[in-house]
């Protein structure tokens, strides 16, 4: 009689114990979720930054990245979105969101790199290019002076040769 | 003029000819060094500077919806990654530091990002209204705005619902700092750019 009535208090103290600690544990895998959740946008974000330090890259090697900065936006506003989704408990929404912002981003990173690339190369050739016209330029102004300055010359001798001298008393 | 004279001119004109076919390869090596700045303003309901409350009355009623349009100008000479964070003050709450570019620290209760290019103006529309307001003794407490079709809750009180003030700040992304500061590096000195504009509440008209 005095095993089962041991057990019995033994199994009710744990189900004592169970129920006590269940909102400890409830509330600790709820931040865990929540934490799963910013870390979706945490993601996202340095995703975006990314993106946007290749995007500056790509315009100081002189590419047009109008278009990508119009990409980013998007992605920018998506941002706003997530987070304001989270702060009012909307998670999976946020992290929805988040998601859609990583994709976008990741396709605008390797879409700056490439229009980086292509445009550090184009940079280069343009400045050779505008260092082979600007030494053309200066090879014809200066063999367009010197042999303008020959005829010149010349004809103003011939001119010169044709005045009837006068003797003036 | 004798040949001397003609030489002279000649060689001149080919100094100045040299001089000009110079110049774009000078300009491609050599950067403009222009002063960096941002501009931020807030214009009212119709892109102008004025009507910026309903009936031009600053005493605002739950639910009365208020059109501002914000405006933000890069003059960085490069693209920029730049958020503006509102924030809703009373008159008591420390609002930004112009001089020592200090944020307010009122958290902010909405935020705009943005990608500006070079020389980009981006205008973008502020609607708001008051959608709930609580009494708290001698105070009124706004706990929840909506903006642009947006619910937020939030909780800024002011004394009878008197001078409170949305604060427009803007935060540039800092590549060194890895994150949105509330300032810019121009000159080696640190610019920053708010603006505010006050309002009360009433419950009844």
């Amino acid at each position: 009689m005095r095993a089962p009535s041991v057990l019995r208090i033994l199994l009710v103290l744990a189900l004592l114990f169970i129920f006590a600690s269940s909102p400890f544990i409830v509330k600790s895998y709820k931040s865990i979720g929540e934490d799963s959740f910013s870390s979706a946008i945490d993601r996202a974000e340095g995703v975006v930054v990314s993106a946007y330090g290749v995007v500056l890259e790509a315009e100081r090697a002189g590419a047009d990245i109008s278009g990508l900065a119009d990409q980013l936006n998007v992605v920018a506003g998506l941002l706003v979105q997530a987070h304001l989704q989270y702060e009012a408990g909307n998670f999976s929404g946020a992290v929805y969101i988040a998601g859609q912002c990583y994709e976008i981003a990741e396709g605008v990173e390797t879409e700056a790199y490439a229009l980086r690339d292509w445009a550090a190369v184009d940079g280069v050739q343009r400045f050779w290019l505008m260092i082979m016209a600007w030494v053309i330029s200066l090879f014809v102004i200066v063999c367009g002076s010197f042999f303008g300055w020959r005829v010149f010359k010349r004809r103003y001798y011939r001119k010169v040769l044709r005045l009837k001298p006068e003797v003036s008393k | 003029m004798n040949l001397d004279d003609y030489r002279t001119l000649f060689v001149a004109v080919s100094l100045v000819l040299i001089l000009i076919s110079t110049v774009p390869v000078i300009s491609m090596v050599i950067p403009r060094n222009a002063e960096p700045f941002f501009a931020m303003g807030v214009l009212g309901e119709n892109m102008m500077a004025a009507q910026y409350y309903p009936d031009d009355n600053p005493n605002i009623q739950v639910g009365s919806l208020v059109r501002w349009h914000l405006g933000v100008y890069n003059h960085m000479g490069s693209v920029q990654y730049v958020a503006v964070r509102v924030k809703l003050l009373n008159s008591t709450l420390p609002s930004s530091n112009s001089s020592s570019c200090v944020p307010s620290d009122v958290p902010a209760f909405f935020e705009f990002r943005h990608v500006l290019v070079k020389n980009e103006t981006w205008w973008f529309p502020f609607y708001w209204s008051i959608s709930e307001v609580m009494p708290q003794g001698d105070s009124l407490v706004i706990t929840q705005l909506v903006v642009n079709n947006m619910t937020l809750g939030l909780n800024a009180q002011a004394f009878s619902g008197y001078n409170f003030r949305v604060v427009f700040e803007l935060w540039v992304y800092d590549e060194v700092l890895q994150g949105f500061d509330f300032a810019w590096k121009s000159g080696g000195e640190d610019r920053c750019v708010w603006n505010q504009i006050w309002f009360n509440v009433t419950l009844s008209e």
